[in-house]
């Protein structure tokens, strides 16, 4: 009898599954296969080959060269500092925006995402222009009292670079702590003091330690950053101090050595892979897990009957020299440094920064350095929302892990080691076939950036009801359809954020932009460094202002997008909360886009927009709601 | 209209469906009902062409549907969840399936929502509906290609205990009037007994039985069947004469006359009988009354007869004595498997 | 999205139509120097033809992004303007020019043979003059001013010291050098108690000009001809030139064509039109240097204040090739061990 006979999986949901998936891994596989182990495996073989055999002699022979040593030593030493540093300015701000509440809160909560916007080439400048002997504060302090030498030397030294990491890194410890904090259940301590623990003791033995996980996961990341920095050591170390990022930069670009460069580049992307694995593997571990029925409670910062909380100003006061000084250093320099006539005020150096003229000191014209950076981010993000659209759709179907680790493999190598590995592959065939243009630095920003698409994408796509598709699909679509019709609209805000999220970085990019520079092909962190490095301080604060203020629109723009899209969408969504509701929004999109941050809370809110776009019977009227979604739903269930 | 052969379908080492047959001709509406976990959702899914069977066919007005995709099959399916598609309006959701094909769509659409009684909410988006009216927009939307076959996943079970029950004449209503073959899948047995002109029950992947309700609940064909339908009296007993159609059931050393079905002498069977059957306050028999639960128009008896438990139903306060004559009228042979 | 970047790239290689002379030098030479006197009377006698300097470096920093340029098959510059005597061998040995054809360079014979090297093979000299010290008189006590090397490690110095690196700058370069022929073999024990001294290290001549220019930094190494800039810039000898043990570094530029160029002709024209006295007589007062043409004619003020050290010291060419690079691995171990 024919129905005896088992069924042959023609298409299966597994195996269908598999073909469909396979279709969507193509497309990244391929593009990988050739903008990354192809140009990886270039490396390998000019670091691993002497005389077209394979041996460990050029690893060996950069190993052993005390110089290089001493860049591995000192890489090591500056992240330790770094990291320690930010955690101690870091750990306070997270105290204080979980535990207080004061005028000003949310946007100092808000400003802590600034770092990750801000270009690190800018805070080099900044760091300059506020710390340097001849700086802001310098002349401050000489003005203020009557000093004939500038009493802050710390440009130039192992401190000028570990502030300016602290500078970039603190906010990433504060967030950490901040949300690991957030997550604890407020009962516990209220237990322990029931139980006869005072203030202190409860802090130290109940909070503390529930901290620990999240601190030493922000440690990580930091540490990561750190070791993995190339701007900041660059312009701030003088020929002095570099770590092994600038190490395989001057060996590839200055002293033109490509074996040896590969050979340390292997190192490097030896120490990159692990830190990398270690914080994905441990992150996972050590993310705090929420139980929490209630919120924290907070506390006024400004309170007539405990004065001893003014104490906070001598954290803050310091804290904000640090980290508004070096930003307004940039903007104020932009317009205050006196043109050559002398006039001040002026508008000379944004003229110079705008200018379509070539100047020699860049090589192209500064204009047409912005250009180039437009068009290459504009690219970049186009083609890493493609890619990242297409892995997220593998990856949600094949569920492979090998799979996934092999697609998300750019966050495990360094950007200068990326760098270095597509200037040799552009060399040669297949890649050499390329029209000139700006492609290797296009292919090198997709790469850095797709990740980051990714891991905003996937975990709304993950969070849709897949009975979406499988309605449309009854109803006459086909896969593909479906796909057009219901998923990507769906994904549609989340694309939004993600894609500009890519352009800014992109924007911003400038260690494997370094590696890969080419006559004629400038960018505009290019132009800053390169503005910065012969000292025309003007012209490259006129620039990176030009920067900030394209990355604080970008910025801008995509918040006000997703939440237009949102808006427009799930009305009762946001109807009560139309002013912080994009804001809210966009804040765990863009931690998760960060790639590293804490996704919990994010994926969290993510989830729960998506929870409401799918469900939405209970309309949310706050998005601080989302965090407490399931406390509504309970208090709902039994009101109704 | 719709038949389903020998179906199997397995998740990793879990039977979801085991040899699993039925026929649901053109015009009928048909409840496939059983406890969760049942399978009933995978048949509904396999025949959506959503799952596809281990082994089994599926045919669809009469040609073999089994490796249609789901966009050929001309089913419509409600979901449980109603899946609508949030960003589109009622309106669009509800011309979704209708972009596949000619005609009149805007027509069509309007129709459609008249019908389910949303005319006015054509422009709303689905977020800003009600659970009730968001229900009738999946209806509408999974109506509108003129589908063969109306798929229902427990289309009732997120709304509230009132509205549920209002909607549900409703939806009797409009499957009566649209003629439409339907597989209604639920694990409610009230809805699939209000609603469906048979009642499929199924069991850990199997089916048990397929009748009309009336028979269903009256002359159940197992002891599952039985007690997963309303309230039932089962006690265990052997048959030792048959008298033409009446068998007489020893239980506990009493001889209890039974409408006979299919049993022999001899034969180990349950004897069968409703609460709502028995005679309480004259007869033969005394229960010894445990407790009794007030349920406004009536009482609930727990009790025990020879140690066997007993439920009955009475009109009266029957607290007085702590044991009751009763007499089992009506009363019918399972056989036990 | 896509043909936005086409249009953006489409624009961006608008300007790269008709025919273009690159030359890279370093900054200072464009920022200073005669560069864009040059590009005038360049391109006025070649009509079509835009000259292009490229400088965002000094120097070494030039010649590596030329040699890395060539290495990696990318495009690169036609001819090379700046480079200093002991950097010749470096740029020789990665094969960076192409040979001259000295018949195309009239006014090559009235530069003097003792300025010329390898039989003008591969590059020709445009200028030269002394790599010395100089400090700002306005800024440093005279009881701190340096008169030997040896000075330089006095503690009263810390942190007013401003150097370049040898491995991207050239007066950089000729530094180490200077301190090398100086010291012979116990040069290494000299920089590291000169290293921990200076403020810092720049990539270049430029930055560290600038930041004694700003008063970040009151004493550095530079030219021996600034007084005469001083005197002509500021009208008084704000800074001054120090030539300790009476020492200077002879330091002289060369320029030559890049072996890949499709445009040798206009590249030959171009070192001739740097050689010829109408070019030579501005680098007196726009480079600071002493001109390579021997016809060309000196101001008086320049004449007056350009310090001629009384021991000038240079390095056998040979020596420099044999032992730079070992010299260069020995200093950077020295600058980053502490």
């Amino acid at each position: 009898m024919r129905s005896e006979q088992p069924n042959a999986p023609l298409w299966g949901q597994r195996r269908r599954g598999w073909r469909a998936g396979g279709a969507w891994a193509l497309l990244p596989l391929a593009f990988l296969g050739l903008a990354l182990f192809l140009p990886l495996w270039e490396v390998l073989r000019l670091g691993l080959q002497a005389d077209g055999l394979w041996t460990a002699a050029p690893l060996r022979s950069v190993l052993g060269d005390p110089y290089i040593r001493r860049l591995l030593l000192f890489t090591v030493e500056q992240a330790l500092l770094s990291t320690g540093l930010s955690l101690v300015l870091g750990f306070p701000l997270g105290w204080l925006l979980t535990r207080y509440r004061f005028p000003g809160h949310d946007a100092l909560r808000a400003m802590t995402l600034v770092p990750f916007v801000l270009p690190p080439i800018t805070v080099a400048l900044g760091f300059v222009l506020f710390f340097g002997h001849a700086g802001y504060l310098n002349r401050f302090l000489q003005a203020a009292f009557g000093l004939a030498e500038p009493p802050i030397r710390v440009l130039y030294t192992l401190w000028g670079i570990v502030l300016a990491h602290a500078f970039y890194n603190a906010p990433v410890v504060a967030r950490f702590v901040n949300v690991a904090w957030e997550a604890q259940d407020p009962t516990h301590v209220e237990a322990a003091r029931v139980l006869g623990a005072g203030r202190l003791k409860a802090f130290f033995t109940v909070t503390l330690p529930a901290l620990v996980p999240g601190a030493l996961s922000a440690c990580a990341l930091v540490f990561l950053l750190c070791t993995l920095s190339f701007a900041i050591p660059l312009s701030l170390g003088g020929a002095r101090y570099a770590t092994i990022e600038v190490g395989v930069y001057n060996l590839a670009r200055v002293d033109v050595d490509l074996a040896r460069a590969a050979a340390l580049a292997l190192v490097v992307l030896a120490v990159s892979l692990a830190l990398t694995c270690l914080y994905v593997r441990g992150g996972g571990l050590l993310r705090p897990v929420s139980s929490r029925e209630r919120e924290q409670p907070t506390v006024p910062l400004l309170d007539r009957k405990r004065p001893a909380r003014l104490l906070w100003l001598v954290y803050l006061l310091p804290a904000a020299l640090v980290f508004l000084g070096p930003i307004g250093a940039v903007i104020a320099d932009s317009f205050l440094r006196p043109a050559p006539g002398g006039s001040s005020p002026t508008l000379h150096w944004y003229r110079i920064a705008l200018s379509a003229d070539t100047t020699p000191f860049l090589g192209t014209s500064p204009l047409g350095s912005i250009l180039t950076s437009l068009g290459v981010a504009l690219a970049a993000a186009g083609g890493a929302l493609i890619l990242g659209l297409a892995i997220s759709a593998a990856v949600r179907r094949l569920r492979s892990r090998v799979l996934e680790t092999l697609l998300m493999a750019p966050l495990g190598v360094s950007s200068v080691v990326l760098g270095l590995a597509l200037l040799l592959a552009f060399r040669r065939p297949p890649l050499s076939f390329l029209p000139p243009g700006p492609w290797p630095l296009v292919v090198a920003h997709i790469l850095i950036v797709y990740p980051f698409v990714v891991r905003a994408v996937g975990p709304l796509w993950e969070s849709l009801d897949p009975r979406l598709v499988e309605a449309a699909r009854t109803l006459g679509a086909s896969r593909r359809l479906a796909f057009l019709t219901v998923e990507l609209p769906l994904l549609r805000s989340g694309l939004l954020v993600a894609g500009a999220r890519a352009f800014a970085l992109s924007l911003g990019e400038m260690t494997a932009t370094a590696m890969l520079a080419r006559p004629g092909l400038n960018t505009i962190p290019l132009a800053i460094y390169q503005f910065l490095s012969s000292r025309r301080f003007g012209a490259a604060s006129a620039m990176a202002t030009v920067l900030m203020v394209t990355t604080a629109l970008v910025a801008w723009a995509w918040e006000r997008t997703g939440r237009g899209l949102l808006g427009r969408r799930e009305k009762a969504f946001l109807a009560s909360d139309s002013h912080r509701g994009g804001a809210e929004i966009a804040e765990p999109v863009e931690r998760v886009a960060s790639g590293f941050m804490p996704d919990d809370k994010a994926v969290r809110g993510l989830k729960a927009v998506a929870d409401r776009l799918r469900r939405y019977r209970e309309p949310i009227h706050s998005t601080t709601d989302v965090l407490r979604v399931s406390a509504v739903r309970k208090h709902r269930r039994n009101h109704a | 209209m719709l038949e389903v052969r020998r179906l199997t379908k397995r998740f990793g080492h879990v039977v979801a469906v085991e040899d699993f047959t039925l026929a649901v001709p053109e015009g009928e509406v048909l409840a496939l009902l059983g406890p969760s976990g049942c399978g009933k959702t995978t048949v509904l899914r396999i025949v959506a062409g959503l799952e596809r069977p281990d082994a089994g066919r599926v045919i669809l007005a009469g040609r073999d549907a089994t490796d249609w995709p789901p966009e050929k099959r001309g089913v419509g399916l409600v979901f449980q969840s109603y899946a609508l598609f949030p960003h589109l309006s009622v309106g669009a959701n509800v011309a979704y399936g209708l972009r596949f094909r000619r005609g009149d769509r805007k027509g069509r659409v309007r129709e459609l929502l008249a019908l389910v009684g949303l005319a006015r909410y054509e422009r709303r988006k689905p977020h800003q509906l009600s659970a009730g009216q968001q229900q009738r927009v999946a209806l509408a939307r999974a109506l509108a290609p003129e589908p063969r076959v109306l798929l229902l996943d427990e289309p009732l079970s997120a709304l509230d205990a009132a509205l549920r029950k209002d909607l549900r004449a409703e939806l009797r209503a409009l499957l009566g009037k649209l003629g439409m073959t339907a597989l209604y899948v639920t694990h409610d047995q009230e809805e699939a007994l209000a609603l469906a002109d048979r009642v499929a029950v199924m069991r850990e992947g199997r089916l048990e039985q397929v009748a009309p309700p009336e028979e269903l609940y009256s002359r159940p064909k197992t002891p599952f069947v039985a007690s997963f339908l309303g309230r039932a009296n089962l006690w265990p007993g052997r048959v030792v004469s048959v008298d033409g159609d009446r068998a007489f059931v020893e239980v506990a050393g009493e001889r209890i006359p039974a409408e006979r079905g299919e049993c022999r002498e001899g034969d180990e069977v349950f004897l069968f009988f409703r609460p709502e059957w028995v005679e309480v306050g004259e007869g033969l028999f005394t229960a010894e009354v445990e407790s009794a639960e007030y349920l406004g128009d009536r009482w609930e008896l727990r009790a025990r007869f020879c140690d066997l438990p007993l439920v009955l139903i009475t009109g009266q306060d029957p607290r007085s004595s702590g044991t009751l004559p009763f007499a089992i009228p009506t009363a019918r042979t399972i056989h036990q498997q | 999205m896509k043909k936005l970047t086409l249009l953006c790239l489409v624009l961006l290689a608008l300007p790269a139509w008709g025919t273009e002379l690159v030359v890279y030098t370093y900054d200072s030479f464009v920022a200073w120097g005669p560069a864009l006197a040059i590009k005038d009377a360049f391109e006025k006698a070649h009509p079509g033809v835009t000259l292009v300097w490229i400088a965002p470096g000094d120097s070494s920093e030039m010649l590596a992004r030329v040699v890395a340029e060539l290495e990696l098959g990318l495009p690169t510059a036609d001819v090379f303007v700046g480079l200093a005597d002991v950097e010749v061998p470096r740029a020789l040995a990665r094969n960076v020019f192409r040979p001259l054809e000295p018949e195309r360079l009239a006014h090559l014979a009235d530069v003097p043979a003792d300025l010329r090297i390898g039989g003008d093979a591969f590059v020709v000299p445009y200028d030269h003059g002394y790599i010395t010290l100089i400090y700002d008189a306005r800024a440093l006590p005279d009881e701190l001013v340096p008169r030997t090397l040896d000075d330089l490690l006095r503690p009263e110095l810390k942190g007013k010291i401003v150097l370049q690196d040898p491995r991207t700058s050239s007066p950089g370069l000729s530094f180490l050098l200077w301190t090398i022929a100086h010291y012979g073999e116990d040069w290494p024990a000299f920089w590291e108690k000169l290293l921990p001294n200076a403020l810092t290290v720049t990539r270049g001549w430029t930055e560290s000009f600038d930041m004694l220019e700003a008063g970040e930094a009151p004493l550095g190494v530079s030219y021996s001809t600034d007084e005469a800039y001083a005197q002509i810039v500021y009208g008084e000898l704000v800074y001054r030139v120090l030539t300790p043990d009476g020492e200077g570094f002879h330091q002289v530029e060369y320029m030559g064509v890049v072996r890949t160029t499709p445009n040798a002709e206009l590249a030959h024209a171009l070192l001739d039109l740097i050689l010829s006295p109408e070019i030579q007589e501005l680098i007196p007062t726009s480079q600071w240097m002493f001109p390579a043409n021997a016809t060309a004619r000196v101001p008086e003020a320049f004449a007056a204040y350009a310090v001629i050290p009384e021991h000038p010291v240079s390095l056998d060419l040979d020596t420099v090739a044999a032992n730079l690079s070992a010299w260069i691995r020995t200093w950077q171990e020295i600058l980053v061990a502490r």
